[in-house]
């Protein structure tokens, strides 16, 4: 037994309710992260991870438990929360409490607008996403005429509004900009998308929709390209929308370590399997095990007795701290900074490949789909 | 004229029938249920679901994970579908409704007895196959078979809209030329003289439930067949729809399902061509509003058969 002081990280997210897919990999990296922090044996305390269910999701209900964390005292630092309604509900009493959160995959980009100093975030918002999509169809691709369907959620028509607007300014045309709440029968959208023939059909919305809208457009002969944001990058778009999601392109503020290049992301990605019986990291996994390693690195320079202070002091002046997904730099209201924060992957035999990083914004990428 | 109602027009009118064809079939089991009953059975939706989860279930033994099989099978996926959905909606009716009537309970009663029986399908249905979407076995492969000008028209769009005319006029004859169907007529009408006259009441009542449940059966089928999948919460949308059909041909009559089924799909798609897809529902019922003012019965009235 050891004799060190216990330190625990929280995190907040729904664990095991409707959208706990996109959850509880970031959990897992992040408790990953962890273990090999302390099988190296230079922590100066013993680290745990005190993970908080908040199913579903739910605004309400997140509270309650951000106060649990709050009230523990040894918890030092939040990964989370996972998404845009929990982080509204408990970023006022992180910081009221002093306890530092850094979402790892919140993207709703008013979330940084409160003024809250204790709250940072891991990755891109859907306007910074949605800008370079747009950059991205309209210079890179070359592409003219768009048409953009959003689901209706808060994420969707975020996520659309800022693609549209990137469109628009890059000299691109939307020839059709509309909503359509998830259904089953997307005849009459599909029918809207095929009377404009556009070259490109980009969809706002969540991976268990996009699939059923790019099968039922291919079906009646849509031949745009399809693109989505990072809502549309699950396992479930490439099963359901197999042969008709071919070629589709998504962006996403994520990096997806299965498929990247880089070292560090494929020994994440081995370490990640072996860890859990040969399940593929998903969804958030670098950006969770960014997250906790960004605390660990603040515990380890607290060192023995780390408070919730010297965290948040270590976090707010963090420099040219090494990720998996990114090189970490706040902007003055605690953004990520860098033109590597969206990644574009494109479907390639029933699998995702990861373009090579455009920097749409400054140039274009090589990479045709 | 804006383009949704020239050059759009035509393939928005396909695509419209071919939606309505199955609110039609589905707004059938209200109809005739309301028939003979006077009662909304808010659990047909689930009876609807039942179909699709069948015929995918029968299709998936057959057909491997994303790969498609003969349009054979989805012939053969008719019968577990429809007798499913017609099984199912049976056992509701003894479950759900026939208690209540033995007891002379009020009207309330079958309708919170419906809604529950509704939830209670979802629910189980969503606890057995999960929460997520199952993809529906491909069978027929959405091919053009017709050109005109800038109209695509698509074999599903076909099979839908020619299989529920079918299905309609079956019923109608059934109705129309057997005992079994004059005996339903009767009861619509007048249960007490049809039962002095010797009709079994509770017999005609299982048989409009089985006829009712069996079109919603084949119209899962052939939903699943055009949108590809299938999910505990599926049949709540259509549900609704082909209710809303119902009221609009007129509840109680058969033609009416048909009329206000296609009609519904029809303004549907071609408002949402108009005025955008998010007005589609709005168009959609203020012409059931609209229509109801004018005509409160419906656009066939309230007769049966």
């Amino acid at each position: 037994m050891s004799t060190k002081k216990v330190v625990k990280l929280g995190f907040l997210g729904d664990l095991s309710g409707g959208n706990a897919g996109l959850v509880v990999s970031a959990e897992k990296s992040a408790l990953l992260a962890i273990k090999q922090a302390d099988a190296k044996g230079d922590l100066p305390v013993d680290v745990e991870l005190e993970a908080k269910d908040n199913k579903d999701g739910l605004s309400d209900t997140a509270p309650a438990l951000a106060q649990q964390l709050i009230g523990d005292p040894a918890v030092v630092g939040v990964i989370g929360p996972a998404f845009s309604g929990e982080t509204k509900a408990t970023g006022a009493l992180f910081c009221q409490a002093g306890l530092t959160d850094i979402t790892q995959s919140a993207t709703n980009p008013a979330l940084t607008t409160y003024g809250w100093p204790t709250f940072f975030r891991a990755l891109a918002t859907d306007a910074v996403q949605g800008g370079q999509a747009g950059a991205y169809i309209v210079k890179s691709l070359q592409k003219k005429t768009v048409v953009v369907i959003n689901d209706k959620s808060d994420y969707g028509t975020g996520l659309a509004a800022a693609v549209v607007k990137s469109i628009k300014d890059n000299g691109g045309d939307v020839v059709l900009d509309q909503g359509i709440e998830p259904t089953t029968d997307y005849t009459t959208i599909v029918d809207s998308v095929l009377a404009k023939k556009p070259d490109v059909l980009f969809y706002a919305g969540y991976d268990k929709d996009a699939p059923l809208l790019a099968k039922q457009y291919r079906q009646k002969g849509g031949t745009a390209l399809f693109m989505g944001g990072d809502g549309d990058k699950g396992t479930n778009f490439l099963k359901e929308g197999g042969q008709y999601v071919e070629g589709a392109v998504l962006t996403c503020p994520c990096l997806d370590p299965n498929v990247s290049t880089d070292p560090a992301a494929q020994t994440f990605a081995s370490d990640y399997k072996a860890a859990y019986n040969g399940e593929a990291a998903g969804i958030y996994s670098a950006e969770g095990w960014d997250v906790a390693n960004i605390f660990i690195a603040a515990i380890k320079a607290a060192g023995a007795n780390p408070t919730r202070k010297a965290v948040l002091d270590y976090v707010a002046s963090l420099k040219d701290f090494k990720g998996l997904s990114k090189t970490f730099n706040w902007s003055p209201t605690h953004e990520v900074l860098g033109s590597d924060v969206i990644h574009f992957y494109k479907v390639v035999g029933g699998k995702y490949t990861l373009l090579s990083t455009p920097t749409a914004m400054t140039g274009a990428p090589s990479a045709t789909p | 004229m804006p383009s949704c109602l020239t050059s759009e027009l035509p393939f928005r009118i396909v695509g419209g029938l071919s939606s309505g064809g199955v609110y039609a079939l589905i707004a059938i089991g209200y109809t005739i249920v309301y028939g003979v009953l006077q009662l909304i059975n808010f659990a047909h939706s689930e009876v609807f679901m039942s179909g699709v989860l069948a015929g995918s279930l029968f299709l998936g033994a057959f057909i491997p994970s994303g790969g498609s099989g003969s349009p054979w099978l989805l012939v053969a996926a008719v019968i577990p579908a429809m007798l499913t959905s017609g099984i199912l909606a049976v056992t509701i009716e003894r479950v759900a409704y026939r208690p209540l009537r033995r007891r002379g309970a009020p009207r309330l009663a079958y309708l919170i007895s419906a809604i529950g029986m509704s939830l209670f399908l979802q629910y189980t249905v969503q606890v057995w196959r999960g929460v997520n979407p199952e993809d529906f076995p491909t069978t027929i492969i959405p091919v053009a078979w017709l050109h005109v000008g800038n109209v695509s028209v698509f074999n599903t769009d076909v099979i839908i809209i020619v299989a529920a005319l079918v299905m309609v006029f079956a019923l109608e004859t059934f109705v129309r030329r057997t005992k079994t169907g004059r005996a339903l007529r009767a009861v619509a009408q007048d249960a007490e003289a049809a039962a002095l006259m010797g009709v079994d009441i509770d017999r005609i009542i299982m048989v409009t439930f089985f006829i009712g449940g069996l079109l919603a059966g084949f119209a899962g089928l052939l939903f699943g067949m055009n949108f590809g999948r299938t999910q505990w919460n599926i049949g709540f949308l259509p549900g609704i729809k082909a209710f809303t059909a119902a009221v609009l041909g007129g509840i109680g009559s058969i033609r009416g399902a048909l009329a206000g089924g296609l009609l519904l799909g029809l303004m549907e798609n071609v408002s949402a061509g108009c005025f955008g897809t998010q007005w589609r529902d709005v168009v959609a019922f203020v012409l059931l509003v609209g229509v109801l003012m004018l005509r409160p019965t419906g656009i066939f009235g309230e007769k049966t058969g």
